[in-house]
């Protein structure tokens, strides 16, 4: 156990060769024992080497090979060396989450196997992922839709394939719905049940790929290379120092240590492989990042490795692609004024660009100077919740951001005394749509949403500093598709009466939650402009609206700007 | 297939006899190549041409190398089943060689340093070349001029090929039934 902590070590890899799609491009040759065998030896090369090693969770639970090949590591297990990651709360939640038939189908192996609910002992340390496997093969996919890169592929396997194939690869992510995105749901969207084995193995590797990558990139973890039986048809994509099996083998065979590392306790593996002096070996055992993060380790060949920056073991960290922000103006006097701020904040002018392929949502692209954050900002066909709810949930399937925002302006309720300006961020949302009448009466059947969430939370830590404008972010929000030019509406006074944590209404707010995926981070953002009162008959009283309109979008705006960017150093800072 | 060879001849007491040998005649086979990472796949192609009646011979396999032998002896084991196959490639009896070059490490149709070897051997000892999928980008002028014909992952032309190029001998043998 000394040498595991006393040597330099990798930062990090991560075991791909575990996971099960990957295991079926290998077909007959997983049951050949040379197959296990380097599986094996891998593990022991990666446990060996590094400080942590990652393996999906995924991998664990429905690789029978993982968790016999982990059995042998009991002792280690306890020490937090090996780290299953998942996206789910808990273990437990991550098995009952796939039980349900709207992730995997019935029937399939994987459906079958957490139905059977595997006896949930003795598991490695289990981290949850900050970052959506699922959302990273979708941006892979789409890259690799984009640049080409697949239908070339794809027509080099099958030059005879129908020229529809390429339109039907642009609509997989949406057609996939809640659907895992994994190569039988794929196959079945694109009618390739009985396409040639090689155009259904390309499609097959741009999936595992942009699902390592996406794994690799949270982790900036390096990968075990150069393997035999276990080789991968696509390149891995690591951002860490990768460990070459071939060398290391060739290491351990050169000093005949190779029978001693396949069959030694695991706590002698690090004083075994130290001994062989492989961070000195004349052989490329080590090879550098295929794409280099920002803190990635200092390779060097044939010299020690060097850290020059911890790289947490969690995944909120660096990433290279930008920040993509999903930014949402309900009305058109909003669009407008955001659109102003936006060029003015971000010292550039706007382009127009569309979202998806298929061109029905259209969007002002802007480039956040400070960070590279792409923000793009879409508006809704009309006003109300049901346009809310259904926009958001187009929009955040075609342009798959990383946080979700709704800016611009509300009401104020009135007595609660909000400065025309001040900025409103809720941290529950009460929906006034469902009503009921009865007896000549209105009975308002009122639905609640929770706002908090990630996102939320930095927001209300940037609102602890002062700003020319009022913010407010712990109060509710009401929201109804009613527009009201009435303090004394009836349904304000019967907010006002039975929900005194509300603070201001809108239009859209308890749809917009509803709509966003689930577990996305999303904010909703706007400025009180006025306290319902109606429009003004007078051109200086329209003018004054206007202005107070413009100011409260403004200001939205610009909080939703430096919450963005508060999120943006927040989770690529190293500190 | 058998071959029949008829010889006249005078025994000791000058009764003639007729000796007759049958001499086995091989069907001409079709060697496949690639390295040890595709070895399910080179079995499994293997099987389908045998299925289609074309004899085919596959690298032997590693067995428990690794776990017997030191560096020295491994690498004196890989030198004996390189020769080995390598003979295999050049001999009389093949036809041709088939290289599973699947895509490896993000290179689409991969060839590897062994078998480029073993594919210029038979291109050498006038083999014809098939290669499973496509021909690779790096290798492509070279290829290209040893008239390697890529099967995109199906093997309808290569026994095609090969029945319509060893239909002759039979045809001949038959004048001897």
């Amino acid at each position: 156990m000394s040498a595991f902590m006393n040597s330099v070590r990798l930062k990090s890899l991560f075991l791909h060769f575990f996971d099960v799609h990957f295991l079926e491009e290998k077909g007959k040759m997983s049951l050949n024992p040379h197959f296990q065998r380097e599986m094996r030896i891998a593990t022991r090369m990666a446990v060996a080497t590094s400080e942590t090693v990652y393996i999906p969770a995924a991998s664990y639970f429905e690789s029978g090979f993982c968790r016999v090949i982990l059995s042998e590591f009991e002792e280690l297990i306890g020490l937090g060396m090996i780290v299953l990651l998942g996206s789910s709360t808990s273990l437990e939640d991550y098995v009952l989450e796939r039980q349900d038939e709207g992730f995997y189908r019935p029937g399939s192996d994987q459906h079958i196997w957490y139905k059977a609910q595997y006896a949930l002992e003795q598991l490695p340390t289990y981290i949850r992922r900050e970052r959506s496997a699922t959302k990273d093969i979708i941006d892979h996919w789409r890259s690799t839709v984009d640049d080409q890169s697949l239908i070339r592929r794809l027509h080099d396997a099958a030059p005879e394939l129908s020229s529809s194939l390429e339109k039907r690869l642009d609509i997989v992510p949406n057609e996939l719905g809640r659907l895992a995105f994994i190569p039988e749901h794929v196959y079945e969207i694109l009618d390739l049940a009985g396409a040639p084995s090689l155009v259904r193995a390309r499609i097959r590797d741009v999936i595992n790929q942009g699902y390592f990558d996406s794994y690799a990139r949270g982790l900036g973890a390096g990968f075990i290379t150069d393997l035999r039986y276990l080789s991968s048809t696509f390149e891995l994509p690591s951002y860490g120092t990768n460990l070459s099996y071939p060398s290391l083998q060739r290491l351990l065979l050169e000093k005949d240590k190779l029978k001693e590392f396949s069959t030694c306790s695991p706590f002698s593996l690090g004083s075994i492989i130290d001994a062989v002096g492989w961070q000195n070996s004349a052989l490329p055992i080590t090879t550098p990042p295929v794409i280099t993060p920002a803190n990635a380790t200092i390779y060097l060949p044939n010299q020690p490795i060097m850290t020059i920056s911890a790289v947490p073991p969690l995944e909120v960290q660096s990433s290279t692609k930008p920040l993509k922000i999903l930014c949402i103006a309900a009305a058109q006097v909003e669009l407008k004024a955001l659109t102003v701020k936006f060029a003015d904040l971000f010292e550039c002018e706007p382009k127009t660009r569309f979202i998806g392929q298929d061109k029905r949502y259209a969007a002002s692209k802007f480039t956040d100077p400070k960070n590279g954050s792409e923000w793009y900002v879409a508006t809704l066909a009309q006003q109300g919740n049901v346009e809310a709810s259904g926009g958001v949930a187009a929009l955040s399937h075609a342009l798959n951001p990383d946080l979700i925002l709704m800016v611009g302006m509300c009401m104020g309720m009135p007595g609660r005394s909000l400065k025309i300006g001040t900025v409103v961020i809720p941290s529950e949302v009460v929906g006034f749509d469902h009503e009921r009448f009865k007896n000549g009466e209105t009975q308002h059947r009122p639905h609640f949403g929770i706002a908090a969430n990630g996102f939320q939370r930095i927001a209300r830590i940037v609102a602890t500093t002062d700003r020319d404008y009022e913010t407010v972010v712990d109060k509710a929000v009401a929201s109804a598709s009613v527009k009201i030019e009435d303090p004394d509406a009836p349904l304000i006074q019967a907010i006002t009466k039975a929900f005194s944590d509300v603070i201001a209404f809108d239009m859209e707010s308890f749809g917009f939650y509803r709509g966003v995926p689930e577990g996305s981070q999303s904010l909703w953002i706007k400025g009180v402009a006025d306290t319902g009162e109606p429009q003004s008959s007078t051109m200086d009283g329209r003018d004054s609206k206007q202005v107070a309109q413009k100011t409260a979008t403004y200001n939205a705006g610009d909080f939703a700007v430096e919450v963005v960017r508060a999120w943006h150093e927040a989770t690529t800072s190293q500190d | 297939m058998t071959e029949i060879t008829i010889n006249l001849a005078k025994s000791r007491k000058g009764v003639r006899v007729i000796k007759i040998r049958r001499t086995k005649i091989r069907k001409r086979q079709i060697v496949l190549i690639g390295s040890m990472s595709v070895y399910s796949e080179l079995c499994a192609y293997a099987e389908v041409l045998n299925n289609a009646g074309i004899p085919t011979i596959v690298p032997e396999a590693e067995k428990d190398a690794l776990n017997q032998y030191s560096l020295q002896d491994l690498e004196q084991f890989k030198r004996e089943v390189s020769h080995k196959h390598i003979r295999q490639v050049r001999h009389p009896e093949t036809w041709g060689v088939l290289a599973v070059n699947l895509d490896r490490h993000g290179i689409l149709n991969y060839v590897g340093p062994n078998t480029f070897a073993e594919i210029a051997v038979a291109f050498a000892q006038f083999k014809k070349i098939y290669l499973l999928q496509s021909i690779p980008h790096a290798y492509l002028d070279e290829l290209s001029a040893w008239q390697a014909i890529p099967l995109k992952g199906r093997l309808d032309t290569l026994i095609e090929d090969y029945m319509e190029a060893t239909r002759s001998p039979s045809r001949q043998l038959k004048l001897f039934e």
